[in-house]
Parts: structure tokens; C-alpha cells; sequence
């Protein structure tokens, strides 16, 4: 099972669960197998910490604009 | 439909005469239409939120949140399909029209289909494109 096969599965059973992938797919060719799974962001086989960084900042913002909403 | 509130996400101000948005992440406002007996009693609309990468539950949340009933869509990804169906919001869909009157009128007429699992948009199913 590949990591957006098992994102496929799991949003089925728990949609409000934020995923992020690691995939070494081009960029637009993940952009195109992950549309509509809602994957925060794409990361690198072996990511670095500023990768983390980034995944922590976006999702801040994600959660930031859920809680505007509510 | 007899009671409920629908939901279009809608471009520019929204209204019974404005078009569908083929996004509904990326609309400009969703277009609230009150039904009463079978009638719209009351339309109102809110703004969308920013839309960022992986951020399909924040629409989710604005409509659960209004007390969204129903939803009509023109395509939708597989996760924001089921966080609206886990936030009992029915998720309804028509690709061909963009005015929004009418599939108001077919979904209080229950003439509108419910989108399935297999017709969303992408790598979680790949047959219905956003307009």
C-alpha cells in the first residue's frame, strides 16, 4: 500500500485527520494523484528539519482559519 | 426537500440569480437558501474562507457551523465529501448547470442526485471534474 493509498483509506473512516505524504513523485505528478485527498503538504524521502518547519507553519494556518470559522 | 437550509457556493455576491461557483473551495460566497414547506422562505450569504493547501475541512467546518443542511456542488474531492457527510451535510451535485435557481428549485423538488463515493474529483476517485 502506497502512502496516498493509505490516505485514500483512511479519510474514508476519519475525514478531519490532517496527512502529509512522503513521496518522491514529481511535484505535479503528486499534485495529480493526491487531488482531492486533501494532503497538507508533500514531503522528501529523508526530510530535514525545515521541512518540519513548514509542515508545523501550514498547518497552524489551517488550524488558525478552522477555529475563525467555528 | 420540505425544511432545511442549502448551501451553493457562489460567485461574486451570490443570490438566486448568480451562478454556481465550479469550486466550492475557491467560491467567492455560499448562498444560503432557507426552506419552509417546500418554499424558500429566506437567502442569505456568507464569505468563504482562504482556501490553502489541504485546508478542505475548513469549509466543512463554516457550514456545519451555519447549520447547513444540504450542499450542491459541481465536483468535490473525496475528503471534503466525507467530512461533510460525517458533519451530516448531504452533498448534492450538478455539473452542467451554473445557475443556481434552478438546481435550487430540481433539489427542494427532490429531482437532484446525491453525489456518490466514486464521482469525486481526483486521486480519490477521478471521474467528476470541478467545473
Amino acid at each position: 500500500m502506497t502512502g496516498l493509498e493509505f490516505i485514500k483509506a483512511l479519510i474514508a473512516q476519519k475525514p478531519m485527520v490532517n496527512c502529509a505524504v512522503v513521496s518522491s513523485l514529481l511535484p505535479e505528478d503528486f499534485h495529480e494523484a493526491s487531488e482531492g485527498l486533501g494532503v497538507l503538504m508533500q514531503l522528501p524521502v529523508n526530510p530535514g528539519g525545515e521541512y518540519a518547519e513548514d509542515l508545523l507553519e501550514h498547518l497552524k494556518k489551517i488550524l488558525n482559519l478552522a477555529v475563525e470559522t467555528a | 426537500m420540505k425544511n432545511g437550509r442549502i448551501a451553493v457556493p457562489s460567485n461574486g455576491k451570490g443570490g438566486l440569480d448568480a451562478t454556481r461557483s465550479g469550486h466550492f473551495g475557491h467560491c467567492d460566497v455560499f448562498t444560503f437558501f432557507d426552506i419552509e414547506n417546500g418554499e424558500i422562505k429566506q437567502i442569505s450569504t456568507i464569505e468563504n474562507q482562504e482556501h490553502v493547501q489541504g485546508g478542505c475541512m475548513v469549509p466543512v467546518n463554516l457550514l456545519a457551523s451555519h447549520h447547513v443542511d444540504a450542499l450542491i456542488v459541481g465536483g468535490i474531492g473525496m475528503r471534503p465529501l466525507m467530512g461533510f457527510k460525517q458533519a451530516g451535510i448531504d452533498v448534492y451535485h450538478d455539473s452542467e448547470r451554473a445557475e443556481i435557481k434552478p438546481i435550487v428549485e430540481d433539489l427542494i423538488a427532490g429531482k437532484l442526485p446525491q453525489i456518490e463515493d466514486d464521482q469525486v474529483c481526483g486521486g480519490g476517485g477521478g471521474q467528476t471534474q470541478p467545473a
